[in-house]
């Protein structure tokens, strides 16, 4: 068994990682790992999948510890892994997760009836709207540009850059804080105990899983691209 | 000056956490003096009960940065180096002030008054209630009025607005207008046909 926040290697037991920190489902779901993995080491999990071991390793040890610093030299095609792992979290949070909440919300206010419920529905939506926009841009402009320039169709005559998608990398944690603090801290409590609690655990689930998505995304996407962007400029 | 002064001696020496405690005894302070060795149960004592001023010796952290930082975080209150031995320099600075084992009684007694009576304690506060003003701010602020809008309005300056504001979020822990807007309608502020249109 290993504990949480030591760090994941290619000789770890692909399963302990799973008991050890169940989030661990979603990380091997993205990468398409299928459960079942008998006492196989990561190393040989990755072979079978046909993924790179580094590139597992560095994503699965920023989920167990976000101040983990993974190293930031991958290969094209580990790249390429990168960004389909991050499409998959957007197909996750946009079909599953923001459904999920928003559903449980509208329930929360046929049981308390105070207005300021009501408002959390639409603050919610809204919320969802901004989010899926940031997503519908990276998955329509900004990854198909990296997909372009790591296949070298374009060499480097596109005048987009990873500039542009790093300003175009705003927070979108902040207005999940301020909806937990709204329930935790600031609106009183009216026959909704249980479906309160239920969408306080998904937003925390969502914070933590966004954390290190956008991790991923500035500590090693962006770093990557903009190896590759100087590479083929010369 | 405050009267009862809770002051915790974190020292692994029992000859010296005595000593100290007699002399902190002398001076002309209404206190309760509590006094441990070890890390562990200044952990303890601190789950049902605060301290004014906490006197550590650094063995205690072994001379380590990240535990002594750790304990800080814990406490949340400056504290006063108790020095015996050698000890590493770098922990220095994260002492407001330090005694040292052969100052004299006039040192001591002088260092640990400064110490209790200073006003730099960064005791967090946690009153959450907002003041009227800060009230008639968020009113205007959730209505989706700008800073400037708001000085003229409230007849104060930008600069003051944009203070309420801050302390607001401080108080509140919230950020985004459409949030506070909600928070705003919880709590009788304003109505929630006043806000329909922000969130």
């Amino acid at each position: 068994m290993i504990y949480k926040n030591e760090i994941i290697n290619r000789d770890t037991k692909m399963s302990d990682i799973i008991l050890n920190n169940h989030f661990m489902i979603l990380v091997l779901e993205r990468f398409g790992i299928e459960l079942g993995l008998h006492n196989k080491t990561i190393e040989v999990v990755c072979k079978e999948n046909n993924i790179s071991t580094k590139m597992f390793l560095a994503i699965a040890n920023l989920h167990n510890n976000i101040s983990y610093t993974p190293i930031s030299t991958f290969n094209y095609s580990e790249i390429e892994t990168i960004i389909q792992y991050l499409k998959n979290s957007h197909q996750y949070y946009s079909n599953e997760v923001f459904p999920e909440i928003i559903k449980n919300i509208h329930f929360m206010s046929e049981y308390n009836k105070n207005p300021e419920i009501l408002m959390i529905e639409d603050f919610f939506n809204e919320y969802k709207k901004e989010v899926d926009q940031h997503f519908d841009y990276e998955n329509k402009i900004a990854f198909p540009y990296m997909l372009n320039l790591l296949e070298d169709r374009q060499g480097k005559k596109n005048d987009y850059s990873i500039i542009k998608y790093k300003e175009h990398h705003n927070n979108i944690e902040e207005k999940l804080d301020d909806l937990k603090r709204l329930l935790i801290q600031h609106l009183p409590q009216k026959n909704d105990r249980i479906i309160r609690r239920k969408i306080l655990f998904a937003l925390f689930n969502l914070e933590q899983d966004l954390m290190v998505h956008t991790k991923i995304e500035n500590d090693i996407l962006i770093p990557s691209i903009e190896k590759v962007e100087i590479q083929k400029s010369r | 000056m405050k009267n009862n002064y809770k002051i915790l001696i974190i020292e692994p020496s029992i000859i010296v956490s005595e000593g100290i405690s007699g002399l902190i005894k002398s001076i002309n302070i209404d206190l309760n003096i509590s006094i441990t060795n070890s890390l562990q149960n200044s952990l303890h004592l601190s789950i049902d009960q605060s301290f004014d001023g906490i006197l550590v010796n650094p063995i205690i952290f072994n001379n380590c940065l990240y535990a002594l930082n750790k304990f800080l975080l814990h406490f949340n209150i400056p504290l006063l180096g108790l020095i015996t031995t050698h000890y590493d320099r770098s922990l220095c600075p994260h002492f407001v002030d330090c005694i040292y084992l052969n100052d004299n009684k006039e040192i001591i007694i002088n260092t640990i008054t400064k110490y209790l009576t200073s006003k730099n304690k960064t005791n967090i506060k946690f009153d959450d209630t907002l003041s009227n003003r800060e009230k008639d701010v968020l009113k205007l602020l959730v209505i989706g009025k700008s800073n400037k809008e708001i000085a003229n309005e409230l007849n104060i300056s930008i600069h003051t607005v944009i203070t309420h504001r801050k302390n607001i979020t401080h108080k509140l822990g919230i950020k985004s207008a459409a949030a506070m807007a909600i928070y705003a309608v919880a709590n009788n502020i304003i109505d929630i046909n006043d806000s329909i249109d922000l969130v």
